[in-house]
């Protein structure tokens, strides 16, 4: 196996690796697992076992994608020769195929994204795709299942512990690297500069794997300082979140984040002329993508994912703006994959070329209105990419359409917890059928109890739909299902938060403060959860007083001090002080709602023009309907303006949509 | 003054009157002899989640059996005080038929009225009262949709029930509830008292009139579709022998023909605690001078919280002692010519609660009331 002469890593020892596997999974019902950290050629040596004749390669895409395991299941079929229906479900279509493999003696290498490792049950804040995972481990487990099947996994964990027999373990070892490489402009091009910085600082007995050098010298290139770079190169090689990070703080810092975030829009390799054209990168810049959290391989482009998973993590933990152009990115995308296919069905386009072909079906799922006359006259859909655009359209905002894809997903498979969920919440946004929309809600909950999503959006349904008992049992429910042994899981926090929100959207505050008070302690101090605090605390203010007269922002503490009035005026003390409203404007008198700390009791202050004025120099039209605050200091009383304080703006047509047939 | 017994059941042929208000919104419930219940408008006190609806806490207490159920249940005008709970009371009593003022369209004036309340920004005291509104219309929506029926529109002529009481709507007059709703929503929710829901109920010798917010006068002049209307094409029905005051006994909705001639007569009023002066007032001339003159009134709760350390002359009590009680002595610095305008605290769900039941004779047999609840007398209690 001749190293590329562009390569930074020596991969000669995969040979040695590639011959055993072959050799471990010849018996019948054999079963490897390929492991081996970041960087240790786990791609390179699938690729090529699946050049082997009577292999069948699947490459999905992360688990927690929306087409992971349809997109699994529709290599599988491809490239075994399986019959594909035109409405058939995933899991059919993945029972289908295995028995193939298993009649023809294929032999089949799953090559599994990091993320296919983390448990379905893992703690996660996003149960969507704690849902998705569960699809793509129903992947998995049809393929425990099949009797007889000679599989291969690569991958650094497997994804469960197998209930048949053990997989016998070949780790690849760690691929050494070739640091010379730093020095040449063809690899590292406008970045040569940092590799060279780098390799100036490398201690000659270090050898980091080569994914972990490519992120080293693209945190060099952004600035991050070579010895924190070295440093971590020299404690933390395996683990690559570290570098990942650095390497989006930098690019945050010089403004080139969306470089990777468009980067992250693809998914899998591409010929680097077309994926760079999609990308559209500075050329300043573009060896961020060809160098570092990429690769150049001969003339691909080859995307890490453990590299890629990990950028999404750092991006979304970096709190990087969401690029605004992604549609378009998608849809040219879905052209790069479909110049390397060609066939407008992935049914027909062949083993080799299936990959493109979900790809550009996925690519076209997501680039919203810039897809939909390309997605239109696609011959057949693959059933990940349905899901995949539902998605989509509900995510812009597109609910009747969703409607529609989410019951082909679930006619094909109404087991699908994740489809059954979205075909309720879209028909609930689209005020469409309540009614279904709740056997829906309800089912996916039966299907997976554990989702703390599929709970609470129950909950929050009958909440908007003032189904008050349904309400109250679905909450005592999902405080079961999200329980263990008499504990709630951290996972109801967020369940507890909506659930709050939704009753205080109703006018409901006692309701939302029993909520509001499961929500555990640690994260009160999230924003999105104090936010809501202080509306609940004002909300509960205002029931007991029966007016508003401090701004709904302010919790705690706060509440009740003094804002905007200094504590000394003119040498004077501060020695009264109120919180108010202008509450009414009549004629020549202006009526002001006021009450004392700590807020006990409410007064209604009339002011004529001429006391007004002599409160402030605001002219009383101006304030009408915002708070003040009005001090005694000495003989003199002022009164100051504060903000409106943050409200929620309601989407009118949303709150009405169930009472359109009431509109006239 | 008895205070109100939730383990003495009514019996079947009971007329029960229950009146409850607690400061800001009002909610009528009445036991209707034979079995059968109508609940009227809503209001909420303090307390626990699921026992702060004076209107659930007295239909699961007081139903007679499990056949004891709500025949309707009605929104007398769309305005936010008097909606509060009525979605939660809509989805636990199952009512078989729901009521609102207006043309054949009576959800349209909700549907505009929260259109119009959606798309501009309000103080909290406003959201929470539009957000219940929001509630009560998805709970009407959802009955109708669980239920197949479509909501009632009320208006004078309508006959809820039959025997062996009669409940007959009085107002809106149906041309006047369709003019309205044809009007823009501002101008609409400005008169939408006078779209107020009146109903008597009969029983032999005894009648009821149940007033929502309707008025007699507007902007100081009497109205048309006002109580004027109804003493004259009503003359009978506008001499109960027990009436739910109009309007929080506000002086501009009362007319004096109905507030003349019977006595005793049960007279409950509910306080409107929000104003600069809360109603109903008890100056001389004004709301409660008046009804005092027919007979005793019976109010749910104190039109305005008293003043710290003021102590409650008792639950019966003359109008110079509710005005002595309740007002306060002047305050200090910027406070100093201030009106206190602080809400009733209210506790429980049957603390602001008047009871009356009627035999078919026109007489009161039973008379219970909450702890908050008062009887304001002319002449001192002996």
């Amino acid at each position: 196996m001749p190293t590329p002469p562009e390569s930074i890593a020596d991969l000669s020892r995969l040979s040695r690796a590639l011959d055993d596997v072959v050799r471990r999974a010849e018996a019948p019902g054999a079963r490897v697992w390929v492991s081996g950290g970041p960087g240790s050629g786990r791609s390179t040596l699938a690729r090529r076992l699946g050049d082997l004749p009577g292999v069948v390669l699947v490459e999905p895409p992360d688990a927690d994608e929306a087409d992971a395991a349809g997109h699994a299941a529709v290599q599988m079929a491809v490239r075994t020769g399986t019959t594909i229906g035109d409405a058939i479900g995933t899991e059919q279509l993945t029972v289908a195929a295995l028995r193939t493999m298993v009649a023809k003696n294929q032999l089949l290498v799953l090559r599994l994204p990091h993320s296919w490792s983390r448990p379905a049950t893992a703690a996660t804040r996003d149960d969507d795709s704690r849902a998705l995972r569960r699809r793509a481990q129903a992947f998995y487990r049809a393929c425990e299942s099949a009797q007889g099947l000679r599989w291969i996994v690569v991958a650094d964990a497997l994804p469960t512990h197998p209930k048949g027999p053990a997989f016998r373990e070949v780790k690849l070892p760690v691929v050494p690297t070739r640091l010379m490489s730093l020095d040449d402009a063809a690899i590292w091009g406008a970045y040569v500069g940092a590799a060279r910085r780098l390799k100036g600082s490398l201690p000659p007995t270090l050898s980091p794997n080569p994914l972990a050098l490519r992120l080293a010298v693209g945190a060099v290139a952004l600035g991050t300082a070579v010895d924190e770079v070295t440093n971590r190169l020299k404690y933390d090689d395996q683990r690559l979140g570290g570098l990942v990070e650095r390497v989006v703080l930098g690019a945050m810092r010089i403004g080139v984040d969306w470089i990777l975030q468009r980067y992250r829009l693809l998914r899998t390799s591409l010929p680097a002329k077309d994926a760079l054209q999609a990308l559209n990168l500075p050329p300043e810049h573009s060896a961020l993508v060809t160098a570092c959290v990429g690769y150049i391989d001969g003339e691909t482009l080859r995307v890490p994912d453990a590299i890629r998973s990990h950028l999404g993590a750092a991006l979304a933990g970096a709190r990087a703006q969401p690029i605004n152009d992604a549609d378009n990115v998608h849809s040219l995308l879905a052209d790069a994959h479909g110049l390397c296919d060609g066939a407008p069905d992935p049914r027909s386009s062949g083993p080799v070329k299936v990959g493109h072909s979900l790809e550009r079906a996925f690519q076209l799922a997501s680039a919203g209105r810039l897809g939909d006359q390309r997605w239109s006259e696609m011959a057949w859909h693959p059933p990940g990419s349905v899901l995949a655009r539902a998605r989509k359209l509900s995510q812009d905002g597109r609910y009747s359409e969703a409607v529609s894809l989410y019951e082909l997903c679930v006619s094909a498979e109404p087991d699908n917890d994740y489809a059954q969920h979205y075909l309720a919440f879209n028909m609930d946004r689209a005020g469409e059928s309540p009614e279904r929309a709740e056997r829906s809600f309800a089912l996916a909950r039966r299907l997976d109890p554990g989702n703390g999503w599929w709970n609470g959006r129950l909950v929050t349904f009958y909440v908007g739909l003032a189904r008050y008992t349904e309400a109250e049992e679905a909450y005592r429910a999902a405080r079961v299902n999200l329980s263990k042994s008499g504990t709630l899981s951290p996972r109801f926090s967020e369940l507890a938060y909506w659930v709050a929100t939704a009753w205080l959207d109703r006018g409901e505050v006692a309701r939302a403060r029993l909520a509001f008070d499961d929500i555990a302690l640690a994260e009160r101090d999230r924003r999105t959860v104090s936010e809501l605090e202080a509306r609940l605390i004002d909300a509960e203010e205002v029931r007991r007083l029966g007016r508003s007269v401090r701004p709904p922002v302010l919790v705690g503490a706060a509440r009740w001090r003094p804002i905007q009035l200094p504590s000394t005026r003119r040498g004077c003390e501060l020695k009264a002080w109120f919180g108010g409203r202008v509450a009414e404007i009549d004629g020549e008198e202006v009526r002001v709602v006021l009450a004392a700390p700590p807020g006990e009791r409410v007064h209604l202050k009339r002011l004529s023009r001429e006391q007004w004025g002599r409160l402030t120099s605001f002219a009383p039209e101006d304030l009408l309907g915002r708070f003040v605050e009005i001090g005694e200091y000495g003989e003199a009383t002022v009164l100051e303006p504060l903000s409106r304080g943050e409200s929620v703006q309601r989407d009118a047509e949303h709150e009405l949509r169930y009472l359109t047939a009431w509109k006239g | 003054m008895e205070r109100i017994n939730p383990t003495r059941s009514l019996g079947r042929d009971d007329l029960a009157v229950f009146v409850a208000g607690p400061g800001l919104g009002e909610g009528v419930a009445v036991a209707l002899p034979g079995g059968g219940w109508l609940l009227i408008d809503g209001c909420r006190t303090g307390g626990n989640v699921g026992e702060d609806v004076p209107l659930r806490t007295i239909w699961s207490t007081w139903r007679r059996d499990a056949t004891d159920t709500v025949k309707w249940m009605l929104l007398t005008h769309p305005h936010g005080d008097h909606v509060s709970g009525f979605a939660e009371v809509v989805d636990v009593v199952r009512p078989e038929n729901i009521g609102m003022a207006g043309p054949p369209a009576p959800g349209r004036g909700l549907h505009a009225e929260l259109s119009d309340w959606l798309t501009r920004q309000a103080p909290t005291e406003d959201s929470l009262a539009r957000d219940q509104l929001l509630a009560a219309a998805n709970a009407i929506r959802s009955w109708e949709r669980r239920t197949g029926r479509e909501v009632t529109a009320i208006h004078d002529g309508v006959r809820l029930v039959d025997a062996p009481a009669s409940v007959i709507a009085l107002s809106p007059s149906p041309a006047f509830a369709a003019s309205l709703a044809a009007e823009s929503w501002p101008a609409f929710r400005d008169r939408a008292n006078l779209l107020s829901i009146v109903l008597e109920v009969a029983h032999g010798g005894t009648r009821l009139l149940l007033t929502g917010d309707l008025p007699h006068r507007v902007a100081n002049s009497e109205h048309p579709e006002g109580w004027s209307r109804l003493v004259s094409a009503y003359p009978a029905a506008c001499a109960p022998r027990g009436l739910k005051v109009p309007h929080h006994g506000s002086k501009d909705a009362l007319h004096p023909a109905i507030n003349a001639g019977v006595a005793p007569r049960g007279m409950w009023t509910t306080p409107f605690s929000k104003n600069r002066e809360p109603l109903p007032r008890w100056a001389d001339g004004e709301g409660l001078s008046q009804l005092l003159a027919v007979d005793a009134v019976k109010l749910t709760a104190p039109p305005r919280r008293p003043p710290t350390g003021h102590v409650r002359p008792g639950g019966e009590m003359t109008r110079a002692q509710l005005g002595a009680w309740l007002t306060a002595a002047p305050l200090a610095g910027f406070l100093a010519d201030a009106d206190d305008i602080s809400l009733p605290t209210i506790s429980s769900a049957l603390s602001p609660v008047w009871l009356s039941v009627f035999n078919d004779r026109g007489d009161v047999v039973r008379e219970e009331c909450g702890d908050a609840a008062l009887l304001i007398t002319s002449e001192a209690p002996a």
